[in-house]
């Protein structure tokens, strides 16, 4: 009986040895087996796995946050081709759920681009909607075989569709969801690009960097025992632009009709506030949907530029007599009521220089001077201030500079000043009415605006906040310069509304003061001034003694009439009256009732 | 002296008690070796699922982002320009003129305001406070406190 009992304890003890022998054994035979450093290297190189974290794009909201440039979820489709098991499956659905060549990927998927190449991309940018179609065939059909795996009914000829070995990557896209809309401010984004990926034009490049944030690279830990927490990856700031979506889509709108009915090979109409310089619209033709920006090519040809408010540099013609008259009053030598014998010609540098009627107008106050747009009677005011002190006003109201507005691709043609090469006396006549001087629309914008704001210049601008690390931070306003006192600038508005007034401008709105001056310039040719085509425009703003908006009107080359008054005027009447009701801005009569009251 | 004596001499009556205790201390011993890789398994498979939660919550957060990124981009498809501008046109209204609008004062309205709100700010990770004995293993802390015994202590100076 005790015998039994110890020989128990020794069966006992020798298994417990036995078992504890064949687990040395086997932990010896992996140490030392031939394939134990491949396997050891193979699980170091999983552990780690490095990763460049790229933040999400910021988004760009309109001033009231309508989302302009957003982020949306697509699906990059993968095969790795040592998992997959029906080529012809995959291709077959691929090719009826995103319409792929069935022929394309079957290629791919049988012949792949280089050796020990076993992971192929047959389709990018695939829609979550169409991914997650595909998504549940793969699990539907994944059941299917399972099904028939485990059914009497199994049949060795009978082999189920199968999706296995296809992949799915989820990434973020840029989407723009007013399409064409604002497209010209706000650029687009090269997201198929990969990691070139950049901004192009308008706020997407000029803000680039900040828009993209700060892309971080780190080790991912795969051990589950070596978890980190990886770094917090900020996103890119969102920016919040001045343009108010409303505002541009009706300035888009009315351009566009316009461009039909008048026939212009291009135009532009910019909404400012004068206040602030803070662009409110700036509608543009030609434009692109965005989310097929790769049509850029066919819409911009002949290296034009893609957006001609801030790009195209042109001769403005009469507008620019507002800076002429307003140097002239800030220096002192007219006023308003200053007369001016108009005898239709006028020589400088003895080269005659001529009304656009080819008229004398006889005696003229300077009100008549800028309401019949006497060509005469504003470069003899340049000649009287000098080429010295007529220069240094248009260089501060901006002319020859670049304005600075937050925007990429802007343009700028170097005045010509008395010493240069290409300057003659007489430019200092043409230049007084707009002639031989080249400014873009945003220029010339910004420098009337002075004369709108009581004598102050301010910085033209998109944006109006950045949002980043959960705080909105407003960029104000900037003052750029004072060419002239606010005397001469309130007092050269007042003019230009009784111009207005007085020649029964086309432009004028029912209710509301608006000051303003058309523009029609002759588009030179190699031979010089000797074609019938013109740049037709108009510079306006309103109401004139509390200024809300600055609209400025371009047209290039209309065909239904060359004058600016007829082309560009009325469509600075139309954008006024919708832009009144937008801004909730009341007739003058309602204003200045409401301002006693209070 | 004689309860001693007594013992002794039952072990010598019956050896088998002598196995018995040695028995019993053994299985003494593997339980409470069994209780410590126990305990280092437990740990070991808690952190594992730490480790795993960890990153399917990193995932998670990634695809939370990829989520509200395309809710917010189909929420301004759904807002557009374009599709507001239909149901407009759907309902049968049309743009006001100024002949339309009526004005009046209403004290205190500021104006219409901009519907943005910042997003959170990225959470900043605090500094660990957990003292590093609950953070390490088992063994690390064993090989940690042989290592301590070996030390030369500290000299303090008068």
């Amino acid at each position: 009986m005790k015998n039994q009992s110890f020989i128990r304890y020794w069966i006992v003890g020798f298994l417990m040895l036995a078992f504890s022998l064949l687990i040395l054994g086997r932990v010896i035979y992996i140490q030392t087996n031939p394939k134990a450093p491949e396997i050891i290297k193979g699980g170091e190189e999983g552990v780690i796995t490095i990763h460049i974290a790229y933040p999400e794009r910021g988004n760009i909201y309109d001033r009231w946050g309508a989302l302009l440039a957003g982020n949306m979820e697509v699906y990059e489709l993968n095969a790795d081709l040592n998992k997959i098991k029906d080529k012809e499956a995959i291709a077959s659905v691929l090719a009826s759920v995103i319409g792929a060549d069935y022929g394309h990927l079957m290629a791919v998927m049988s012949t792949p681009p280089a050796k020990n190449v076993d992971y192929v991309t047959l389709a990018r940018f695939v829609p979550k909607a169409k991914a997650e179609q595909i998504m549940e065939l793969q699990k539907q059909y994944a059941a299917d075989a399972a099904k028939r795996t485990s059914s009497l009914l199994k049949k060795n000829d009978d082999k189920p569709p199968s999706l296995f070995g296809l992949e799915f990557s989820p990434m973020l896209i840029r989407t723009y969801p007013e399409k064409s809309l604002a497209a010209n401010i706000i650029g687009f984004y090269s997201y198929p690009e990969g990691l070139n990926a950049q901004g192009y034009f308008g706020v997407e490049a000029n803000y680039d960097s900040l828009l993209g944030g700060r892309p971080v690279a780190y080790q991912q830990q795969n051990d589950p025992l070596q978890v980190k927490f990886p770094p917090q990856i900020a996103p890119g700031a969102s920016l919040v632009l001045t343009i108010d979506r409303d505002i541009q889509k009706m300035a888009e709108e009315v351009l566009d009709n316009s461009l039909k009915e008048n026939g212009s090979k291009g135009g532009t109409i910019i909404i400012m506030d004068p206040k602030t310089g803070e662009i409110m619209a700036m509608a543009v033709h030609p434009r692109i949907d965005l989310n097929q920006y790769w049509d850029y090519g066919k819409v911009y040809s002949d290296d034009m530029p893609f957006n001609r408010a801030i790009g195209t540099t042109y001769e403005p013609g009469s507008v620019f007599k507002v800076l002429t008259m307003a140097a002239a009053f800030d220096a002192g030598i007219v006023n308003p009521d200053t007369e001016f014998l108009d005898t239709g010609t006028v020589y400088v540098g003895g080269i005659p220089i001529h009304n656009w009627d080819r008229r004398a107008w006889g005696q003229q106050t300077m009100l008549g001077c800028m309401q019949h747009s006497l060509n005469v009677c504003l470069a003899s005011l340049a000649v009287e201030l000098g080429p010295t002190r007529f220069y240094e006003y248009l260089n501060n109201f901006g002319i020859g500079h670049l304005t600075r507005i937050d925007l990429a691709g802007e343009g700028n043609y170097p005045m010509h000043l008395p010493g240069d090469p290409f300057w003659y006396e007489v430019n200092l006549g043409t230049n007084s009415f707009g002639q031989g001087i080249a400014v873009t629309p945003i220029q010339m914008l910004t420098a009337i605006s002075a004369v709108a704001n009581h004598g102050n210049m301010m910085a033209p601008r998109l944006l109006h906040s950045v949002i980043q690390d959960g705080e909105e931070r407003a960029y104000p306003p900037q003052l750029i310069g004072r060419p002239i006192s606010q005397e001469s600038a309130d007092t050269l508005s007042k003019m230009l509304e009784a111009s207005l007034s007085l020649e029964s401008s086309k432009a004028l709105v029912p209710g509301y003061s608006v000051a303003g001056k058309t523009g029609t310039a002759e588009i030179p040719t190699p031979k010089g001034y000797t074609s019938d085509v013109t740049n037709a425009s108009f510079v306006g703003w309103g109401p004139v003694d509390d200024p809300r908006f600055i609209v400025y009107v371009w047209f290039e080359k209309p065909t239904s009439d060359i004058w600016g008054s007829t082309v560009a005027s009325p469509v600075f009447k139309e954008v006024v009256e919708k832009l009144v009701v937008l801004l909730d801005i009341p007739p003058d009569n309602i204003r200045q009732e409401f301002a006693q009251t209070r | 002296m004689a309860i001693k004596n007594h013992l002794i001499q039952a072990y010598k009556q019956a050896p088998w008690r002598t196995a018995t205790q040695n028995g019993a201390l053994f299985m003494i011993g593997l339980v409470i070796a069994a209780c410590v890789i126990w305990i280092m398994v437990t740990v070991s498979v808690k952190t594992t699922d730490a480790g795993l939660e960890l990153n399917w919550l990193v995932s998670e957060k990634l695809r939370l982002n990829r989520e509200i990124a395309s809710k917010n981009a189909q929420i301004a498809d759904a807002t557009s320009s374009e599709q507001m501008q239909k149901r407009i046109d759907g309902m049968g209204f049309r743009p006001a003129t100024p002949a339309d609008i009526t004005y009046i004062v209403i004290d205190g309205f500021t104006g219409r305001q901009p519907k943005i709100s910042a997003p959170p700010p990225q959470s900043v990770q605090p500094p660990l406070l957990i003292k590093q004995i609950y953070t390490q293993s088992l063994s690390d802390w064993l090989w940690q406190g042989a290592l301590k015994l070996t030390e030369k202590p500290e000299v303090k100076l008068p």
